[in-house]
């Protein structure tokens, strides 16, 4: 067993849906920035890369004093590329898998960590899909496949209805991720079957999110901070 | 597709080190300037030098003519108590081969530095005048020496955070604007592909390249 050495962050877009006038990760729920919550998850990962884009001065310097070590990647060309294009910036020099997580929403620490775990099992070329129960308005169905506690995704589908969605966060080869223009997950496609993990999470896109988060919060406690 | 590594051992590849604030963990010229105690004057010199306020050039050969009354054996003497980034420092004495320093400082002053990091280095050059004084010759233009290095090498990464790294950051096929010291300056931001504030990621990240 190997434990996810790499995590790669997508926090390079403009958040224009929420309208704060600052980088989305920068935004505070409960007191902490986005940002803040999505690199608790990753204390023990050795190389977190940090891909910025919108604001870049301003995520560096407000991240970098969360965590010193992080390797921050430049995207220049955010404003007309996607999470993969970002993915793929992070991706190109990092030999063996990383996790890439989109940087717009809390995910819920205790199913973050058993997908760590289940992620350090697998083979080097393996995949894994994290999946959550649906929670947007404009999901990505999973199409899954379950026996006993595993689950296996065949596909992704704006029409074919299921309980899950695709929760942006997937663990890699990095040499698979490639540079374009198209949604991650259609990118995912081209390796399926692959193992899927569920993990709980909220989106943060718009200012309802934002409201719904902070109301979520008062009765669930997902980080022991009430 | 596979995303290519390189080993370090690889001779092709070439690391090329800002001196000043990236590899010393201080800015040299001013810690120099404290013999003629005109440290502050220097500091603020330096500042303005750092980030683009004055052309380098015209700031080095101001800062040579004040800096060149301390004899050099004493200028030598304070370059080898400088303090280096351990890391940075560790890394280039593993990887001599594939490390060179390139900076505008003076060869002469310089030189205890670079015989602890045993890698080759692009400076600004001198010639010693007939009282062993060195007189400034030539002030490095840094993207001209990773030109020279993109001739032995197909891939040269750069390591640095001021302005005058701006045209190295330019010329080099990877850059990696590093705040160890202080925050890399805007326009090294810029022009950057990575950006790293401690010197253990700075290295794991330039392992990986």
């Amino acid at each position: 067993m190997q434990a996810v050495k790499n995590a790669v962050i997508a926090a390079a877009g403009m958040g224009t849906r929420l309208g704060a006038g600052k980088p989305k990760s920068l935004i505070k729920i409960n007191g902490k920035a986005l940002l803040e919550y999505q690199l608790s998850l990753l204390a023990n990962v050795e190389n977190v890369f940090l891909v910025v884009g919108f604001m870049e001065e301003d995520v560096m310097t407000f991240a970098s004093k969360i965590r010193r070590d992080i390797i921050f990647v430049r995207n220049a060309n955010f404003q007309h590329t996607k999470t993969l294009g970002s993915f793929y910036l992070a991706a190109r020099n990092i030999n063996g898998s990383a996790i890439f997580m989109d940087g717009d929403m809390i995910i819920e620490p205790r199913t973050f960590a058993k997908f760590l775990e289940t992620a350090a099992r697998l083979d080097d070329n393996e995949l894994l899909i994290a999946v959550s129960k649906r929670i947007s308005d404009d999901p990505v169905y999973c199409a899954i496949e379950q026996r006993g506690d595993d689950l296996r995704i065949h596909g992704f589908s704006f029409e074919e209805k299921s309980a899950y969605e695709w929760a942006n966060v997937v663990y890699m080869p990095a040499g698979l991720m490639i540079n374009g223009s198209s949604h991650t997950f259609e990118h995912l496609q081209k390796f399926l079957p692959a193992a899927a993990k569920v993990i709980d999470r909220l989106e943060i896109d718009t200012p309802e999110d934002l409201r719904g988060a902070e109301k979520f919060f008062k009765t669930n406690d997902w980080f022991g901070i009430n | 597709m596979i995303v290519s590594c390189t080993k370090i051992g690889d001779v092709m590849k070439k690391f090329a080190f800002d001196l000043d604030g990236t590899v010393t963990k201080v800015e040299t010229l001013p810690l120099l300037a404290k013999e003629l105690d005109l440290a502050d004057e220097m500091k603020l010199l330096t500042d303005l030098t750092l980030s683009g306020q004055i052309p380098f050039e015209k700031s080095f050969r101001l800062r040579y003519l004040i800096l060149r009354n301390i004899p050099l054996k004493k200028i030598q003497e304070i370059m080898d108590g400088v303090e280096l980034d351990a890391e940075i420092a560790a890394f280039i004495r593993e990887n001599k081969k594939n490390c060179a320093v390139v900076t505008g400082n003076l060869d002469c002053w310089i030189a205890p530095i670079i015989a602890k990091l045993g890698c080759e280095s692009f400076s600004s050059t001198s010639e010693p005048d007939e009282k062993n004084s060195p007189v400034l010759k030539k002030i490095l233009d840094k993207g001209s020496a990773i030109r020279a290095l993109k001739k032995i090498s197909n891939k040269v990464v750069a390591v640095g955070e001021s302005f005058n790294d701006v045209p190295m950051f330019e010329e080099a096929n990877i850059s990696v604007a590093y705040g160890g010291v202080h925050k890399p300056v805007s326009a090294a931001i810029s022009v950057s592909d990575y950006v790293v504030f401690d010197g253990g990621a700075l290295c794991r990240l330039l392992k990986m390249l």
